[in-house]
């Protein structure tokens, strides 16, 4: 695919899922200007570029679709829910379009087929209402203008040269001038568009000039033009104020103009005192064209896109650079006469915080909120509570919340499932809500917030609860747990991810085969996170899922065990401690102490990774924490921070728990970097004498 | 002419109507535009006709737009640059 088309597939990606908002949005019930002007203005958009790269089929669909959301605009056509869920279809057939053409296929009969059928319910809803009884637009204000003190006004339009490629049209624009006034005088001014030799065709030379009545305010009659102010160069003013006209003809510098407008009946030649100086003859004025390059100049400084794969292979580099750096340190520090080459430790150590920065900026740039994403389930949520008859209202928040691109990219899917679960298996029927006491219609919340240096995503029902029972002996029915076993709430509830575990009694194509909550789990266990689930039996079930900032590289903090560096990360790290003699003496057996009056647990690292007995004279506590859990690693020697590239250890040491990966350090010894979350979870599940 | 070929004088098609025109005027055949065939046309169609008429009139030529349908009309009017086309009409 070249690079306009991607460019124009990105561009139409945003318009159809900020048009799915505004139809989701007015579905729920919330039908404001915003709305309706955000799908116009998305149907017009990829109508505009899909005619500059010649695609007819996309054009011709998006044209009836964009005469419907004019009318509505104008206030002619009242929305209907039936219309929503209709527009919401089209929208999905133009992704279809777009993906056929941008792929270069033919567009199928079928296709073909759908397609007209798609537009000829639209047309039927393009049918005038006689009276429009419900506010869409605020017009019912605007419209009421019979008692109220009318003014005329003077409209200047001038078009900047592309206005014609941008898809906008005026002709949208006239039409609702005519509906909060009445345009008495328009003339086109046609002295600047060339002879048919020297014209290219698709610029915009023509301008116009009207005489506008209506009781409006300026800020209102400028707000028409706001869809189109970004190419259109706009003079408006009132009649009754004689000066506006010197400038006007000043603004725009055209010799013809003033003849123009006293012939047109559009100003007396009284107005005018000033005679034009310069000789333009052009109609696109310099104000335009400076506001063009203002435009320009502002969107290079504020976004650039760039190819994802273009960050991943500096990032790649950068990990590389790190490892580099670090054996240059490790050889620096190895230096026999430290004070001799105390400017050459200077110049690395200086070089080291110089590549944090470009480090935190490289990944920086690779954070992306996950509003985008979250979206894009809104259309999940309500086409599988349709699809089942129930009522749900899907409510997401922290929008802005940043996360890593590929940890929001591999979390998608695993959210999709377990949201599509909430309302199959969560919300109840609404019938047996009202039986229940509750309300008729569910919620079901997705959040996202960063807690503890990590990335916390929520989703939590208002529905039936899970029912600890029931998979409990669905758990001891598969062998999966012993009859005799003694399981927390928690632990039972986290059966739910175990393969072939599935309490539904109905399977629906949606859920209910007990496949994939197992990968669910293991897909985020992947991405270094952790799943767990807080659930009432009728009141509702909450999943929090926990998930690190980056994947890359992270701030690591260097532990020896034995013969073994460990790499802890940092932010995980509440704070180290010297396990003293007293605190030996009072530990005995047992695995946990008294810190400052609280127990704490603790892991011997040594005992769990057979590693060889310690050398070291003093023995050390990393106190290292993950959500509300804190645990004490015992280590031997604290070797201090490190910055750290995670690289994976393979298949054959996939299955190490509490490992997530591993480091080459700069000596080029490899350290093991600890899974914190799933260490703390084993503690608590196992106690720390079993072997990882 | 009758310009059998020409639905629509939209931006999709103007930069190939042009070349049509160009043509067209050099040939002494171009009094008229039967239009009775097209059936869209939009503001940068109008701007077309209206550059095609400057052009003929610089060769001292009068053109005719003629059978033009009443949707048609009504397209042209929503332009607000009708009256442009003056005599042609």
């Amino acid at each position: 695919m070249n690079e306009e088309l991607e460019i124009f597939l990105e561009d139409c990606e945003d318009q159809l899922q900020s048009m799915e908002n505004a139809l989701l949005q007015m579905q729920s019930g919330v039908i404001d200007e915003d709305a309706i002007g955000s799908i116009f203005r998305a149907v017009h958009t990829i109508k505009g570029s899909a005619g500059m790269f010649g695609f007819d089929d996309i054009v011709s669909f998006a044209h009836t679709g964009e005469n419907l959301f004019d009318l509505i605009r104008q206030g002619s056509v009242k929305i209907s829910p039936d219309m929503l869920t209709h527009f919401l279809l089209c929208k999905d057939h133009m992704e279809k379009l777009i993906d056929a053409v941008v792929n270069e296929e033919d567009i199928s009969p079928q296709l073909e087929a759908i397609g007209e059928k798609l537009v000829e319910k639209l047309v039927t809803y393009m049918t005038p209402i006689e009276e429009v009884k419900e506010v869409v637009l605020n017009l019912n204000e605007i419209d009421d203008t019979s008692n109220k003190v009318t003014s005329l006004w003077h409209i200047s339009i001038r078009f900047s040269k592309d206005f014609f490629t941008t898809g906008m049209s005026i002709n949208a624009t006239f039409n609702f001038l005519n509906k909060i006034g009445t345009i008495h005088i328009n003339h086109a001014l046609t002295y600047a568009i060339p002879l048919l030799e020297e014209l290219l065709p698709t610029q915009a030379y023509i301008g116009f000039e009207l005489v506008f009545e209506t009781s409006s305010s300026k800020k209102e009659i400028e707000e028409v033009f706001e869809f189109i102010e970004d190419d259109v160069d706009l003079v408006l003013f009132q009649t009754e104020d004689i000066e506006a006209y010197d400038m006007l003809l000043q603004k725009r510098k055209e010799s013809q103009l003033k003849d123009t407008l006293i012939s047109a009946k559009l100003a007396l030649a009284e107005n005018f005192t000033l005679e034009l100086q310069e000789d333009e003859s052009s109609v696109s004025s310099e104000a335009i064209v400076e506001k063009e390059i203002k435009k320009k100049e502002k969107k290079v400084s504020t976004t650039l896109r760039v190819d994802s794969t273009k960050i991943d292979v500096l990032i790649n580099y950068m990990s590389e650079i790190v490892i580099a750096n670090s054996k240059i340190l490790s050889l620096v520090a190895s230096e026999d006469d430290k004070e001799e080459n105390s400017e050459l430790q200077e110049a690395a150590n200086n070089m080291k915080e110089l590549l944090e920065y470009v480090r935190d900026g490289i990944m920086d740039i690779r954070m992306i909120q996950v509003g985008d994403s979250f979206n894009k389930f809104k259309r999940i949520v309500n086409d599988t509570s349709q699809k089942i008859g129930k009522d749900v209202e899907f409510v997401i928040s922290g929008e802005d919340t940043e996360l890593d691109k590929t940890v929001v990219e591999r979390i998608s899917d695993p959210l999709v499932h377990m949201l599509r679960n909430s309302i199959d298996h969560g919300i109840e029927l609404p019938a047996e809500r009202l039986a229940n006491g509750k309300s008729a219609k569910g919620r079901v919340d997705l959040r996202a917030f960063a807690d503890s240096g990590s990335i916390v995503i929520e989703i939590e029902d208002d529905g039936k609860g899970l029912d600890k029972t029931k998979i409990l002996a669905k758990a001891i029915e598969n062998g999966q747990v012993h009859p005799n076993a003694n399981l927390s709430d928690e632990e039972i509830f986290k059966l739910i991810f175990e393969a072939g575990l599935s309490t539904a009694e109905k399977v629906s194509d949606i859920s209910g085969r007990g496949v994939g909550m197992d990968v669910v789990r293991r897909n985020i266990e992947d991405l270094r996170g952790t799943i767990d689930i807080e659930s009432t039996l009728g009141k509702g079930s909450k999943i929090i899922i926990r998930l690190p900032l980056t994947l890359a590289i992270i701030d690591g903090f260097l532990v020896q065990v034995g013969n073994t560096k460990y790499i802890i990360p940092l932010e995980n790290i509440k704070e180290c401690i010297e396990l003293s003699k007293t605190q030996e003496t009072e530990m005995g057996s047992n695995e946990f102490i008294n810190l400052r009056g609280e127990m704490l647990p603790l892991i011997d690292v040594r005992k769990i990774l057979h590693e060889d007995k310690s050398i070291y004279k003093r023995t050390n506590i990393v106190i290292v924490y993950f959500g509300n859990k804190t645990v004490g690693l015992i280590v031997d020697e604290l070797l201090g921070e490190y910055q750290t590239v995670i690289k994976s250890l393979g298949e054959v040491f996939h299955k190490i728990s509490g490992i997530s990966g591993g480091s080459i350090l700069g000596s080029g010894e490899i350290a093991l970097i600890f899974d914190i979350p799933r260490l703390i979870e084993l503690k608590s599940r196992l106690g720390s004498d079993n072997e990882l | 002419m009758a310009f059998e070929n020409i639905s629509a004088i939209t931006i999709y098609e103007v930069e190939e109507l042009k070349e049509l025109f160009l043509k067209a005027l050099d040939s002494d055949d171009f009094t008229h535009f039967d239009m009775s065939k097209v059936q869209r046309i939009d503001l940068v169609g109008m701007q077309l006709l209206i550059a095609l008429l400057k052009s003929a009139q610089k060769r001292e030529k009068k053109i005719k737009f003629i059978n033009i349908s009443s949707s048609l009309h009504e397209q042209m009017q929503e332009t607000l640059c009708i009256d442009s086309l003056g005599e042609a009409l």
